[in-house]
């Protein structure tokens, strides 16, 4: 019996009481004895009410990677949360606003205590040690329980049995750090450009921050703006929390806004945005026109468009006059957008057939453009995230460039992007040297660089790289260097779901995933639940939640630093990533093993808190925030650990430990024009050559030499130093076999991917009240619809030549025609009679091809579609 | 003095977080809803959402329709159902415009009908509906309605027929509800259809 359970039994409480809470976990005591899968239909906890004293509030995780950082508590009777309220430590001002928690964070209840949670170590019944067994039972398997001990001594069997028989580089996966370490000599990596798409390598080649997520100015700058323009951008979708509460005060304060997409969103409706629709994956082709437009309308004296000046000082590369020392090719990105090369000016006319923005609506992108106007050009990583994008960054940044819109107040261009969307700029609280975890010294888990396997691959690629046994090194040139590009043999016998990826979810081409699942000889997977990973491994082990673990400190939020805190004991026999690896790693007799897992969660814990800093009031610099006594540090030592070495001294901070418990949040004080604006590229505007930026020649680089030899070196792609038009893989030109005489082809619907309020990627997709609440449909164009005969509501067959899923259509008239939408997310669930898939995963019918510099293309994505049945 | 909630139509995302943050205080039953429209055609498209629970009528037609006496005005003036006397029987429901009545989990476990409460003991403990403190735009509020006419202005609306939307065959103006609500312009418009969020 789970001591969770026991705790509550032998409670001397009131017969109805404990019914009352044992009912809020009926869903994990009736299911003790049976590892069905069922859902429960909500709770039916108590009534007990929120102000008895029975019970206590406590800071409650929310810890997914949603685009939101918000406060969320738990009430906590006897050890069981039964309810969860929100951010309420301040009065809610739209300058210091409550971190007020979203819908997931609400369902974080249902998603902790959900019949669904894996509960003991578990082994396919059909697997065999040292070669797989039956391999293609995977996915379709029963499933037997056992030990932790007997768990942990088939994995190190497995770890050392193909890394003695077929090297390190045979081990693919992520999340370990004992992989990582120099003692194990390392894994095979797979590098996922993930949310950031091509701004993950490109950005910081012309001089975008954060892969994309910076560049942008704070929420109180963005008041400042006339306008607003969004490119590719929903955060009333993608970033919950504050976001669009801070970019509504901007519309508050007279911004009007302009939405750039293929779908007129949530959030541009919201903001009252003027609509410049534009196909998936067409934005540079429409971006060229507008800077075509500015170039041709330009006139200093009677129209002055395009800010000269911050064009001859900053950049390089816009015109002949302006290149860069190391460029190798005698072109400029004004000459080809006036058709010198190719013959072809980048006019709105011929934009608009190839990108479907109409005429007038590139004229009018243009002219807000104009340097006299305040702009905020904005965008989400949505663009980037599609094939043959690679130019996206450095068009959008040419754009901001010719407008002047960089390094002002009301001035931005810069990433609107998960939970920095709104609100630009590095946190004002945070955690020293950042993460959060806090523990010094381990090594980096995600740096291919460090990683002695010296092996990584695309994540587009990885499936095939796994069936076919070679693949193209070419992605990591970030930390290999562009001399490591080549074809190479790889041999993969393991696959270890270590981290929190979810691959079979988060991978484009899961119908092939599964396939490379189904040839290796050993799958491991952790996880909360029984997602696509878990069930297509060979080993399952079940995670604690970060609710039963003993807390974190969460950051990224620029105006706060979460601190919540163990909500309950651990269910079943649950432990954490760090416990079993720790076990691993001594069990596989490393001798490194303490250094790398130094101290138990407790303390690592009280290591972050001690480590979170302030900004200083005048912005210049940053102090302790928490208050450590001696009194405190003994106390912790006594709860978690007497002989930790924790170098941790008594320090003076701006609130004290307990004040910092008790609220679970510290938001820095922010008023109209206090010290703690951020405004970016500021001093690179006003000094250039002092501050420069992260490209090869510090400017912003129109054209980019290192761009073009990284890029082209892959192999993958012909890339031009400047921006470009070109045709992407599974783009609208490919939706047509014969795009001459605009004859469509088999999969003629492109198919996007956006984030969705219902899930954080794939969290929460399985709980039972967020499936009540959200439908997950498909979102057709009415137009499209009524070709096929469909309603709404009815069932609808996605297919591609790669694999086929399942929807209900909802007909929208936000969509371009020939768009279809499937939000990020959906649980990948494979009828494994008929290979379709259930749960509307767009990732398992998604194309696992690798373009240019090796984006995941979720959002270039060639469909049909059909009334299923018909 | 009448009670009630207020709503910005124009702000509101269709989030559902307040139907969660419902849902979490009422033993697992939302009794708040969301709702999705959408008005236009391609490309001039347009939407709005819609968010309500009960409306605490002046006219609360339930209030008749409850054979056993289960639902009542509250010293407060909100219409307040006790699922201790409530049997089950669903007139109710069939007497409420808004549909804002309908089965729940009751706190003894028995069959009973449930609605909104206005979150009459969190308000009593000086703060407010459990929805309103979770909105993360801030476009729901709840109160005096002559105090809610003075915080946001005039032009809210409270006939509710005016948004075609939501018109049902049942009028919900001849309950005279207490609800006020900033409408978005295009949530005027007939041409709506309704959506999933």
């Amino acid at each position: 019996m789970p001591k969770f359970l026991d705790k509550i039994k032998n409670k001397n409480i009131d017969r109805q009481r404990f019914i009352k809470i044992a009912a809020s976990i009926s869903a994990i005591t009736t299911s003790e004895t049976e590892n069905t899968l069922k859902n429960v239909e909500e709770d039916t906890h108590s009534d007990i009410d929120l102000n008895t004293e029975n019970g206590k509030w406590i800071p409650a995780d929310c810890w997914h990677n949603c685009g939101g950082r918000c406060a969320l508590s738990a009430y906590v009777v006897d050890g069981i949360p039964l309810r969860v309220k929100t951010d309420d430590t301040r009065i809610d001002t739209p300058d210091n606003p409550q971190q007020r928690a979203c819908v997931r964070g609400r369902s974080q209840k249902y998603h902790v205590l959900n019949s669904d949670r894996l509960k003991y170590p578990m082994k396919r019944k059909n697997w065999s040690p040292k070669g797989g067994g039956n391999k293609e039972l995977r996915g379709c398997d029963e499933w037997e329980r056992i030990s932790w001990d007997e768990a942990i001594s088939y994995i190190v069997d497995e770890l050392n049995h193909a890394k003695t028989n077929y090297g390190n580089a045979s081990i693919i996966g992520a999340g370990s750090a004992f992989l990582n370490s120099d003692e194990w000599g390392g894994f095979t990596t797979i590098s996922d450009t993930s949310s950031w798409g091509s701004f993950a390598y490109v950005g910081a080649m012309v001089g975008i921050p954060g892969n994309g997520f910076g560049g942008s100015n704070c929420r109180m700058d963005l008041r400042r703006s006339e306008t607003i323009i969004l490119i590719g951008c929903n955060p009333a979708w993608s970033a919950l929390g504050n976001p669009t509460y801070n970019f509504y005060q901007a519309k508050q304060a007279g911004a009007s806004f302009i939405y750039v997409g293929p779908t007129f969103n949530y959030s541009a409706d919201t903001f009252g945005a003027r609509w410049i629709r534009v196909r998936p994956a067409q934005d540079i082709t429409l971006l060229l026109a507008v800077a075509y437009t500015m170039i041709i309308e330009d006139d200093p004296v009677n129209n002055p468009i395009i800010d000269w000046d911050f064009l001859n000082r900053c950049t390089y590369g816009f015109d002949a006059e302006h290149m860069p020392p190391d460029a190798e090719l005698g072109e400029n990105f004004k000459d080809y957008i006036l058709g010198k090369y190719d013959g072809q000016p980048k006019t709105p006319e011929w934009a608009t057939e190839i990108c479907g923005t109409p005429i007038e609506d590139i004229h009018f992108l243009a002219r807000e453009l104009r340097k006299s106007k305040k702009v905020a050009l904005l965008w989400g990583c949505a663009p980037a995230r599609s094939n043959d994008v690679e130019d996206f960054p450095q068009i959008v940044i040419t754009l901001g460039a010719m407008g002047g819109h960089l390094g002002k107040p009301g001035h931005a261009t810069g990433g609107a992007v998960h939970n920095g969307s709104g609100n630009g700029g590095s946190s004002t609280v945070r955690l020293a040297g950042g993460g959060d975890i806090g523990v010094p010294g381990r090594p980096s888990i995600w740096l291919p660089e460090l990683n002695a396997a010296r092996e990584c691959i695309a994540a587009p690629e990885v499936w095939d790289a796994i069936i076919t046994g070679r693949y193209k090194r070419a992605d990591t040139f970030r930390h290999l260097g562009i001399e490591s590009i080549e074809e190479r043999d790889i041999d993969i016998r393991v696959i270890w779901h270590g981290g929190n990826h979810n691959l079979l979810n988060n991978v484009v081409g899961a119908a092939k995933g599964i396939e490379a699942h189904r040839k290796v000889d050993f799958v491991m997977t952790r996880a909360l639940f029984f997602n696509a990973c878990a069930q297509y491994s060979d080993i399952v082990l079940p995670l604690t939640s970060a609710w039963e673990r003993p807390g974190a400190i969460r950051t990224g939020n620029r105006d706060a630093v979460f601190y919540p805190q163990q909500i309950m004991e651990r269910v079943y026999e649950c432990k954490s990533d760090y416990e079993i690896d720790e076990m691993i790693a001594h069990a596989l007799g490393m001798k490194t093993a303490s250094e790398l897992y130094p101290m138990n969660e407790g303390m690592q814990l009280f290591n972050a808190v001690a480590r979170c800093t302030v900004r200083n009031d005048t912005n210049t610099g940053t102090e302790p925030l928490v208050t450590i006594t001696a009194s405190d540090i003994q106390e912790w030592r006594n709860k978690y650990d007497k002989h930790c070495d924790i170098k941790i001294s008594p320090q003076k901070g701006r609130i004290t430990l307990e004040e910092f418990s008790k609220a679970g949040v510290f938001q820095l004080e922010r008023h109209e024009n206090d010290n703690f604006y951020h405004i970016h590229y500021q001093e690179f505007r006003e000094d250039p050559k002092a501050n420069p930026l992260t490209t090869a020649t510090g400017k912003i680089e129109i054209y980019s030499q290192t761009k073009a030899d990284v890029l082209n070196a892959m192999g993958r792609s012909v890339i031009k130093p400047y921006p470009t038009y070109r045709p992407a893989l599974h783009g609208y030109e490919d939706s047509f076999s014969d795009w001459k005489n605009r004859v469509k082809g088999l999969y003629p619907y492109q198919m996007t991917t956006p984030h969705y309020q219902k899930r954080a990627h794939t969290v929460f997709d399985n709980v039972l009240a967020m499936q009540k609440a959200f439908a997950s449909p498909c979102y057709l164009n009415p137009q499209d619809a009524a070709e096929k005969g469909i309603a709404d509501g009815d069932i609808v067959l996605i297919y591609n030549e790669y694999a086929k899923t399942l929807r209900p259509a909802c007909l929208s008239e936000r969509l371009m025609p020939g768009t279809i939408e499937i939000s990020h997310g959906g649980w990948t669930a494979v009828d494994p009679n008929t290979g379709i898939d259930h749960g509307g995963s767009a990732n398992y019918i998604s194309a696992p091809i690798a373009t240019g510099m090796g984006i995941s293309g979720y959002n270039t994505q060639l469909v049909n579609f059909k009334k299923l049945d018909s | 003095m009448a009670l009630g909630f207020y709503f910005d139509s124009g702000m509101c995302i269709g989030c559902q977080t307040c139907l969660m943050a419902c849902k979490d205080l009422h033993l697992g039953t939302a009794h708040r809803k969301v709702r999705a429209f959408e008005v236009g055609t391609y490309p001039n498209a347009d939407g709005f959402r819609y968010t309500y629970s009960c409306y605490h009528c002046k006219n609360a037609t339930c209030i008749e329709s409850c054979s056993v006496g289960a639902i009542s005005r509250a010293d407060d003036g909100t219409v307040q159902l006790d699922s201790d006397i409530c049997i089950g029987c669903k007139r109710c429901m069939a007497n409420c415009p808004l549909e804002a009545i309908h089965p729940a989990v009751s706190s003894n476990n028995k069959q009973a009908m449930g609605k909104c409460n206005s979150c009459k003991p969190l308000r009593e403990a000086g703060k407010n509906p459990a929805c309103v403190d979770a909105c993360l735009m801030r476009c729901l509020d709840f109160g005096d309605m002559d105090n809610l006419i003075e915080k946001y202005g005039l032009g809210l609306v409270s006939e509710i027929s005016e948004i075609p939307a939501l018109s049902t065959s049942t009028s919900a103006s001849a309950n005279r509800p207490n609800i006020l609500v900033k409408i978005k312009s295009c949530a005027l418009r007939s041409d709506f259809r309704e959506v999933e969020i």
